[in-house]
């Protein structure tokens, strides 16, 4: 019986030990953090959250891990974050597929992206890139549009699947630029290899993953989607000077489930924006196409909602929710 | 040839420096590890490595990476062989006639023959990188979804020849497998099939739990069954090395399989699994003799070997020449080199010859290190099974518990491969082999997607598949093979008619 009576006396005292240094940030990290990605390994997103993770484990003075749970949109990630222990050890690291897109096509929504989280800051933007196919001879969105008009239909919008970005900006853009095109979903990273073999005709995808093959010349990048030109992808025209109002990027961002403590939080926030402004992470960012941006909580927020307006939008418009 | 040969000597020097012989080292262990862990695969671990690549110099974080991606196709055959259990998803086939001739006692002779297929074909895929991985890489860009349709088409009735059983049950194995493919997110439409609002069931189900149930689990449980009769299964009967009789019967085998892996592995989503299930009904096809199929063959175990590891290093030609990844491992060594600061594509080999080459002379020491790795070891992985199964069997579930949990982080799938087993045990009962249903979960949905989208993109055309070259060529091609399997088959009916 004995020793179980310690033991119990010593969790006993531990715990509120534990629940002090939740309060006080002082001394936090005591333990690893455990960052989650509702991503799969190998993805755009998970690179990002990568680079942002070592950085941070060093400024912490602790490890930063990789939880990878995709799934279901991002959306079982998502739940496994909101379900958490919010003591500070784990965050979420967030995109809007996941947050502001999965949540809204589901017949019972899973999650409240606005409630259930807490906002840190965003990392940064990374915008999409509208590629065609050389041998479509289309060289700007002008002639894009045009040619779409004239053909009606018979041109093809490859995406990487329902309900993706590469859908939805491409959905807006149709809806904005006012003319059709064949949609035509991909899994995953198949999208672009389609426009090179000239199966499809455009397609609308993350900068990272479409900016090493421009130089192979069998596709051809027309526009980006950042409101304005950006630095990061010189001589590359924004489609809103051809579109007015266009606009459609990713933000990622690091979250943490509702009510971890304060203290934490601003600590945390403190050493992501440490983190986004050393020189690797600069240039590292830079080779992932990505613009940094770090917000306060409350832009942060502001973003997401906006996102999940234009997005909610967009999706039921294309007849992806479930009722 | 005097260019290459200059190419090959800066891809060696670059490569034997000893940071980048260590680094090699390194990813070819850690590679044979997850190998022979069954479930924890090559791409949970690149993923973790990753991080610490962003202090390497990129030729060295490469090595690493694609050292730990060719070393787990050496370790996955290894657990397929001796219990049964595919390490990895492209070493089920090895299960086949690997495992059969482990219960021979022949444990040592089929790794054996496993590692020296892995060698020849990883030197060969090393060499046709060299020589022509622009010219290989643009093949894949001719591939449109109805030619997809078509290779998909002649996989699965190469599946029917996997079987050393009836056709009708082959078949029906091959359907039961597709039927598992519809479960999940349809493409077109984003609607849920068949997945009850279970949200682990949203992405369909994934082929690595259902492999490592079918084979894994259904094994022990026959193995616990039978035990109750008899002692412990596989003794070691042989000598530990392939007799000179194997060595002939692989040879040839080996070479198809590396041929096949290579022109498999360079197409998007080809990846190391599709080319093992095909090079192995190949063999069986070319057999003088199938019925020695899945009783112990050599050639059942030295093709899909030299296949899945052709196939493995194939996948880096598109991906370092034209910067296309055809899966996610090489998805991740794309990141890895863009966080260097280094665009795959067609420039590479010009803007960074010491990469390239030093990758690909990288590759083909870190093949020998393996053979040299795994060799000694034979004689202690057969040694292992000659434990009691009272202490391996209960190991053998621990193992497949971690590995199929880590796929995802999710105890869903720790869940499918529970029910896959109790499957795989009745279907094992009822004599259904678990291969060709296995293929079907993977070709089922790939079949679909591309069939819908083929049509789609004609306008509902049915023609598009005779009026390309690529699929009419391959179409016609299984008419042929699927007239050659019914057709003794009807034959036989017919003769038991008329007695």
């Amino acid at each position: 019986m004995k020793p179980v009576i310690a033991a119990a006396a010593a969790l006993a005292c531990m715990t509120p030990a534990l629940a002090l240094a939740a309060e006080a940030p002082r001394g936090y990290p005591l333990k690893p953090v455990r960052m989650i990605m509702p991503n799969a390994p190998g993805s755009g997103t998970d690179t990002l959250g990568r680079i942002v993770a070592h950085g941070l484990g060093e400024t912490l003075g602790q490890q930063v891990i990789i939880d990878n749970r995709p799934g279901a949109g991002g959306t079982l990630g998502m739940e496994i974050g909101r379900n958490a222990n919010p003591d500070g050890y784990t965050v979420i690291f967030a995109s809007p597929p996941a947050l502001t897109v999965a949540p809204f096509v589901q017949r019972r929504q899973p999650f409240d992206p606005m409630k259930d989280f807490e906002y840190i800051t965003t990392i940064g933007v990374t915008p999409n890139v509208l590629v065609v196919s050389p041998s479509s001879g289309i060289g700007s969105v002008a002639e894009l549009i045009d040619m779409a008009r004239a053909r009606k239909g018979a041109i093809n919008m490859a995406s990487a699947g329902p309900g993706s970005q590469s859908h939805l900006a491409g959905a807006l853009l149709l809806s904005l630029g006012r003319f059709e095109s064949l949609h035509v979903p991909f899994k995953g990273g198949a999208a672009v290899p389609s426009v090179m073999t000239g199966e499809s005709h455009w397609s609308i995808n993350p900068a990272p993953s479409v900016i090493g093959l421009l130089k192979t010349g069998k596709v051809r990048a027309i526009a980006q989607t950042l409101p304005k030109r950006t630095a990061l992808l010189p001589d590359m025209p924004a489609v809103a000077e051809t579109v007015p109002g266009y606009s459609y990027s990713a933000w990622n961002g690091i979250i943490a489930p509702r009510a971890t403590p304060g203290p934490i939080l601003v600590r945390l926030r403190e050493a992501v924006i440490a983190v986004m402004n050393r020189p690797d992470t600069r240039s590292q960012m830079a080779a992932q196409a990505t613009d940094i941006l770090v917000t306060t909580p409350e832009e942060f927020r502001r973003m997401v909602q906006e996102t999940i307006t234009n997005n909610v939008k967009l999706v039921k418009a294309l007849g992806l929710t479930a009722e | 040839m005097e260019a290459l040969l200059a190419n090959l000597l800066t891809g060696f020097t670059v490569a034997v420096t000893p940071t980048n012989l260590a680094l090699c080292l390194t990813g070819c262990l850690l590679g044979t590890l997850v190998g022979v862990l069954p479930g924890l695969g090559p791409t949970a671990t690149v993923a973790m490595l990753m991080p610490v690549t962003f202090s390497l110099e990129p030729t060295g974080a490469l090595i690493m990476l694609a050292g730990v991606f060719y070393g787990s196709q050496y370790g996955g055959s290894t657990t397929a062989i001796l219990v049964n259990l595919p390490g990895e998803s492209s070493s089920v086939v090895t299960c086949l006639d690997g495992h059969a001739m482990a219960r021979q006692g022949r444990a040592g002779a089929a790794l054996a023959i496993a590692a020296l297929a892995s060698l020849f074909a990883g030197t060969v895929t090393t060499a046709a990188i060299a020589l022509g991985g622009p010219a290989i890489a643009s093949i894949a860009l001719l591939f449109q979804s109805a030619d997809y349709v078509a290779v998909i088409v002649l996989g699965l009735v190469a599946a029917i020849v996997l079987a050393h059983g009836s056709v009708a049950k082959a078949i029906a194995m091959i359907v039961l497998g597709i039927f598992l493919g519809l479960v999940g997110t349809d493409l077109t439409s984003g609607e849920q099939r068949y997945t009850f609002g279970i949200d682990a069931l949203f992405d369909g189900v994934g082929f690595v739990p259902v492999a490592m149930g079918l084979f894994g689990l259904s094994e022990v449980m026959l193995n616990l069954e039978a035990r109750a009769a008899s002692g412990d299964l596989a003794r070691l009967r042989d000598r530990l090395w392939p007799t000179r009789a194997d060595v002939r019967q692989a040879a040839p085998a080996t070479v198809r399989g590396t041929l096949l892996g290579i022109a498999l592995g360079i197409l998007p989503g080809g990846g190391s699994t599709i080319p093992s299930f095909a090079a192995y009904s190949l063999e069986k096809k070319l057999a003088r003799d199938p019925a020695r199929f899945g009783r112990g063959a050599v050639e059942g175990i030295a093709a899909p070997e030299a296949a899945n590891n052709a196939g493995a290093q194939a996948g880096f030609i598109p991906m370092l020449a034209l910067g296309l990844p055809p899966n996610a491992i090489m998805a991740l060594m794309v990141g890895a080199m863009m966080i260097h600061g280094i665009q795959p594509g067609p420039q590479i080999i010009a803007k960074q010859p010491e990469l390239f080459w030093g990758l690909v002379a990288s590759m083909w020491i870190g093949n020998l290190m393996l053979v040299v790795l795994n060799l000694p070891m034979i004689g202690l992985w057969v040694r292992l099974i000659e434990l009691p199964y009272r202490w391996l069997f209960p190991a053998i579930i621990v193992f497949c518990c971690i590995g199929v949990y880590s796929l995802k982080n999710a105890a869903s799938e720790i869940v499918i491969m529970a029910v896959a087993g109790l499957v795989g045990y009745v279907l094992r009962k009822l004599d259904c082999e678990p291969a060709p249903l296995l293929l079907g979960l993977i070709l089922g949905p790939m079949l679909e997607e591309n069939f819908r989208r083929a049509l789609s993109v004609s306008g509902g055309d049915f023609s598009v598949f005779v009026t390309r070259p690529i699929s009419a060529t391959l179409l016609a091609f299984s008419a042929v093979l699927l007239a050659i399997v019914l057709l003794p088959a009807v034959r036989r009916g017919r003769e038991q008619l008329r007695e």
